[in-house]
């Protein structure tokens, strides 16, 4: 929204030696954020009035150019040629002499169609004014040929405050210049002028013959209040230059004199307004009713809307004929032949319009009811557009009283505080005239009850401030809300910052999340992992892709995209779109993502109405080169993390309930204790080819919830050996499909508490060991804590070990 | 001549030899003329010997012994230069071996990954705030609408709630908007007084493009107390924010409109490139928006089951995604989503 400094003038002539930025700056701090200050008519005292004095058609442009000669000050009148339909004997516009910029060009004497033009007739947009192009800026006609347009008009120049709108959607009083200028009031220091209308307006004689009349029930209750005036013997004609130049320094184009003086109020109160014609009016009667059932509305803008059973509509005896705080309809619109006019001032319930406007394009008007307006500000914004309709229509009559319908004024709110609570809250020194000061200022009052002559300037007093109608529609109601009026015209930045007293003590250790930053630092620094964030959001276009059922997801209602709504109940599918997509650009890599899935069919502990999430920690491992050893990359990560946790009773099982982008044989379970923590595996092939994946593609999925469930075992020291142990190689022949764990388990239970530790050093097929056999060769070391060895003990337990093994099938290698 | 004088005059022989050994950059077989010459069959020291048996046997022992002396020194001297010799060789040798050392041939070289950038400054600000005795909470991403609106304070028709901003789920729960509603939780498990922070993911209907994102990360700030008032949360907002950017920050409040905070602020800093002169980072205001801030309504407080006569608090916050875009430098926010490696390679 755009404020205009002239306009807020009328209301608050304040003076400043401030720059306009600073003004911008001192309203940022206090009330609402500018984001950006411009000055408008810069460079405007350049071009001066010039006079058409003769006006010919150029010849064989079909009167689309004409040359002019123009009267401009200079001894000698100068010939332009135009474009402009209006460029006709006798009217004075804008002239730029050659040499002058326009729009950014210098401009200089051309030759046109064999014509020299000497320089420029203007139109609004050429001045920076406004957008219009059709037609050159006409000027009075009794202005004296180069004055500077300045001079002309003064009001040209201005200085315009674009706000933020964002920043006052909680402020319906900022949305009119008013308002705005209650603020530059407050700031400035500068009392604030009273909206006055002329009261007579309301109680003129005759029959409007429009009668007013709200339905009860829904309408009731949408409809706050609905004020209408009919005013007669009105002539629609341009607004005058005051107005329009208001009207463009806040980006409104002014359309007729009519029109114009509703976007007037609009702008100037906050308060939309609409123009009926009223002898389009049927059945001499205005409804405010919700809509009937299928009915239509054609607005007008032209489109015709099918209107929603919430909508609320204003009616004639007929048919609806605005789409209530939203916008008119076409067929009641004001057109030039429009003779008499019925003027809307009403209030509407804002989540109504607010639905509305939702569903069928958003105006100025529902902009400014969705912030829920003042309902007493209706009838001031009728009355003082009656005012300028008489101003502006020197014929036009009112005829028959206001009708006003429907408004029952609400209890003032009324806030109690002691008088030091302000002061109290912000943190800061501040006098009770001060705070009184301010508050009087923005419209409140402050009522304070007796209190002892000994108590004045020393104990607090209560203060009763009542909340101006203005404020009170939902913004302020209770005293905190008094704190930031205060505050903010106080200025915040005059608050000294001070520590708050504090207990020294120290906050309970987030377990949950020294886990999760362990994890991830333990995959980054010592597995050379990067960690990776996906949206936890999918299609159901992936979740097929991966053989998941999209029905089994949690699924938005109001997605951006169809490939991103729900919610995944998988992350590593995700990553291998992702690994596909990074294969094009790195040729080996590992990732991982600690993230949420959401699983619809269980809930939260104690919150049965939210899902459960679930944190996984998923990683994808992409190595140019099949290999057996890949695997045991992924493993080792698995398995090194386990133990990095110390969580206890790890144990690795053939890969159960598989997902059907794991390959079925290549891939294992992670178990703490009897609970699965996660599974690792290589991509199946068919998912890597339907993902055109290269290479040798592996997954990682830990299920974080058992891992922090997870027993831990604490490190605890054990005396460093005292005696030598004794190291014993042995290898044996196993099936190809022998795990190595089951053999090393026989060996484990053989050595007893002598074995102290056994290792593969090589697996070896081939030549000497048979087919579908292969050669498993240990280590083991044998130590006892209290004695050296003997020769007779190490016979004795080599040997157990090696009957033990033949006797599980494990032959030694000859 | 005596032979006392004759040992002398050997013995400075010999020095004056290896002196020239030295000097001259002996080479193996020089030195073994010397030692030739000195301790050979025919050499000075033998001949010194054979005067010996000519000597009074009085006289012999001491003679003896200082015979005895300069062929010990001979030998010494000998022995060293020798060693000497070695050493230089071998150190010739060893300087003439060669290795690039540009080169990274490592066969075991694993490089370390990388955090992702925004958890590595989320990390960065907990521990600030764990170090000034906050709390780290967290909540669900999928919230009711009490947690994310009703709690806070929201009107039932406040934009916020439009389908536009929120997503909302089939079975009538949303994807939570802001961290906020970690506020609420926080609130019914502790008790006054308190400091809480919680960061975490949220998510706003929102066009994507380089700068907006639909999925992106918030850390919510609350303390609660007797008697908390603007003047300390202006305070507590500049000591992280100096912690956070590792210098002063100056700092100035806005009014702002947040349905749960009352006073509500618009918390900008002193930009941080131009100083305050005004640049393009801070479309030449000289200020940097950063984080909406403001004091607990009581609505909120209430929600929380915390009585606002007894008890006031601050709650602030901070939008993780833009300060780590600030502190790299990063133009797009749809790189933090999308596990591009060669854009995470660059935090390894």
């Amino acid at each position: 929204m755009y404020i205009s400094l002239n306009w807020i003038r009328r209301h608050c002539p304040f003076e400043t030696d401030d720059s306009p930025a600073r003004i911008g700056e001192r309203f940022s701090l206090a009330t609402a954020e500018v984001e950006g200050v411009t000055s408008r008519g810069e460079g405007l005292e350049q071009f001066v009035a010039g006079r058409v004095l003769e006006s010919e058609e150029v010849n064989g442009t079909g009167g689309r150019l004409r040359k002019c000669l123009v009267d401009h000050g200079a001894a000698k009148p100068s010939t332009v040629v135009c474009g402009a339909p209006n460029a006709r004997v006798g009217v004075v516009a804008p002239f730029a002499r050659p040499g002058l910029v326009v729009l950014g060009k210098e401009l200089r004497a051309a030759k046109i169609r064999g014509v020299v033009s000497h320089g420029m007739l203007l139109a609004e947009d050429e001045l920076g004014l406004s957008d219009n192009h059709d037609e050159i800026m006409e000027l009075p006609g009794d202005v004296e040929p180069g004055v500077p347009l300045t001079e002309v008009h003064p009001d040209l120049r201005d200085i315009v405050l674009e706000i933020d709108n964002k920043s006052m959607t909680h402020r319906p009083d900022l949305w009119g210049h008013h308002g705005l200028a209650r603020e530059f009031a407050t700031i400035y220091g500068t009392p604030l002028r009273p909206y006055e209308v002329d009261e007579s307006l309301a109680t003129r004689r005759g029959d409007a013959r429009v009668r007013v009349s709200i339905e009860d029930g829904d309408a009731r209750r949408r409809c706050r209040r609905y004020c209408g005036l009919r005013i007669d013997r009105v002539k629609v004609g341009p607004s005058p230059a005051w107005l329009r130049h208001l009207l463009l320094a806040v980006g409104s184009r002014p359309i007729n004199n009519i029109v114009d003086i509703t976007n007037y109020i609009l702008f100037d109160l906050g308060q939309p307004l609409h123009a009926f014609d009223r002898e389009r009016i049927e059945g001499e009667q205005i409804i405010v009713r919700m809509r009937s059932p299928k009915e239509k509305l054609r607005l007008l803008d032209g489109r015709e809307i099918a209107l929603d059973a919430e909508d609320l509509v204003i009616a004639d005896g007929r048919r609806a004929v605005a789409l209530a705080g939203v916008m008119g309809g076409e067929d009641s619109e004001i057109s030039p032949e429009t003779t008499s006019i019925f003027l809307e001032s009403a209030n509407f319930d804002p989540g109504s319009v607010r639905r509305s406007s939702m569903r069928h394009g958003r105006t100025e008007s529902s902009a400014r009811f969705e912030k829920s307006l003042d309902a007493t500000q209706a009838r001031l914004g009728i009355l003082r557009a009656a005012e300028l309709v008489l101003e502006l229509c020197p014929g036009a009559r009112v005829v028959g009283p206001l009708q006003d319908v429907g408004f029952e004024p609400p209890d003032p709110i009324v806030i109690e505080l002691s008088s030091d609570f302000i002061p109290g809250r912000l943190g800061t020194e501040l006098s009770e005239e001060r705070t009184r000061e301010i508050l009087d200022g923005l419209g409140f009052e402050v009522d304070e009850t007796q209190r002892a002559a000994a108590d004045i300037g020393i104990a607090p007093s209560t203060w009763r401030v009542t909340v101006p109608s203005w404020r009170a529609t939902r913004d302020v109601s209770i005293r905190e809300d008094l704190v930031e009026e205060v505050g903010r015209i106080h200025g915040y930045g005059e608050i000294e910052p001070f520590a708050p007293k504090w207990p020294v003590v120290a906050p309970p250790i987030n377990e949950r999340r020294v886990l999760e930053r362990g994890i991830k630092q333990f995959l980054t620094l010592r597995c050379g992992l990067d960690e990776v964030f996906t949206y936890p959001m999918v299609g159901a276009e992936h979740c097929a892709l991966f053989g998941l059922d999209p029905s089994e997801h949690l699924v938005l209602v109001n997605a951006m995209s169809e490939d991103l709504d729900r919610l995944r109940r998988e992350i590593v599918p995700i990553h291998l779109e992702k690994a596909r997509d990074n294969q094009r650009f790195v040729e080996r890599f590992g990732f991982f993502e600690m993230g949420r899935v959401y699983l619809k069919e269980a809930s939260r502990l104690r919150e049965p109405e939210l899902p459960r999430e679930q944190t996984r920690v998923c990683g994808v491992l992409s190595v140019p080169e099949k290999d057996e050893r890949n695997f045991y990359r992924v493993r080792r990560i698995v398995l090194s993390l386990a133990r990095f946790l110390q969580l206890d009773g790890v144990s690795i099982a053939p890969l159960e309930a598989a997902p059907s982008w794991a390959h079925p044989g290549v891939g294992a379970t992670l178990r703490v204790g009897d609970a699965v923590a996660g599974s690792f595996y290589r991509v199946h092939p068919v998912t890597a080819g339907r993902l055109e994946l290269r290479g040798d593609v592996l997954a990682f999925d830990l299920d974080l919830e058992t891992i922090a469930a997870a027993p831990r075992s604490e490190t605890r020291y054990r005396p460093l050996p005292r005696y030598p142990g004794v190291p014993f190689d042995v290898a044996v022949v196993a099936d190809e499909r022998t795990a190595v764990g089951a053999i090393r388990e026989v060996i484990v239970e053989a050595g007893k508490e002598l074995l102290r530790d056994v290792s593969v050093f090589d697996v070896y097929r081939g030549a000497g060991v048979g087919e579908g056999k292969k050669s498993v060769a240990f280590q083991l070391l044998f130590r006892a804590d209290d004695h050296t060895l003997g020769a007779d003990e190490v016979d004795r337990i080599q040997n157990a070990v090696v009957e033990a093994l033949e006797r599980a099938g494990y032959p030694l290698r000859s | 001549m005596a032979l006392s004088k004759r040992i002398e005059n050997v013995r400075n022989a010999f020095r004056e030899a290896l002196g020239g050994l030295h000097r001259d950059g002996a080479a193996d077989d020089s030195v073994e003329e010397v030692r030739r010459r000195f301790l050979g069959r025919k050499g000075e020291v033998q001949s010194l010997m054979a005067g010996l048996k000519e000597l009074d046997p009085g006289d012999r022992a001491a003679a003896g012994k200082a015979l005895n002396l300069l062929k010990q020194e001979i030998e010494t001297g000998i022995r060293e230069t020798r060693e000497g010799l070695e050493c230089s060789r071998l150190e010739e040798a060893l300087r003439s071996e060669w290795v690039d050392i540009t080169l990274d041939l490592d066969p075991e070289s694993e490089r370390a990954g990388s955090l992702h950038p925004v958890s590595r400054v989320q990390y960065e600000i907990e521990d600030i705030f764990t170090s000034l005795g906050f709390e780290v909470l967290d909540g669900p991403h999928v919230e009711t609408e009490y947690y994310n609106f009703e709690a806070l304070n929201t009107p039932e028709d406040h934009p916020a709630k439009d389908m536009q901003d929120t997503f909302y789920l089939q079975d009538g729960n949303l994807l939570r908007t802001h961290t906020s509603c970690i506020q609420i939780r926080g609130m019914e498990r502790l008790r006054p007084p308190f400091k809480i922070i919680g960061p975490g993911k949220v998510f706003r209907c929102e066009r994507v493009d380089a700068s907006h994102e639909a999925t992106f990360h918030q850390l919510e700030g609350m303390m609660v107390d007797h008697d908390i008032k603007v003047a300390n949360l202006i305070y507590f907002m500049k000591l992280l924010l100096s912690k956070i950017f590792r210098r002063e920050v100056e700092v100035r409040l806005r009014p702002g409109y947040f349905p749960f905070v009352e006073p509500g602020f618009e918390l900008d800093i002193r930009c941080l490139i131009c100083g305050g002169a005004g640049c393009g980072v801070c479309k030449r205001v000289g200020w940097l928006e950063l984080l909406p801030c403001g004091m607990v309504h009581p609505n909120v407080l209430r929600h929380g089951k915390i009585d606002p006569g007894e008890y006031s608090g601050f709650a602030f916050g901070l939008g993780l995604d833009r300060l780590v875009m600030m502190k790299y430098q990063i133009d797009d926010i749809r790189l933090f989503h999308g596990a591009d490696l060669r854009f995470h390679a660059q935090f390894r």
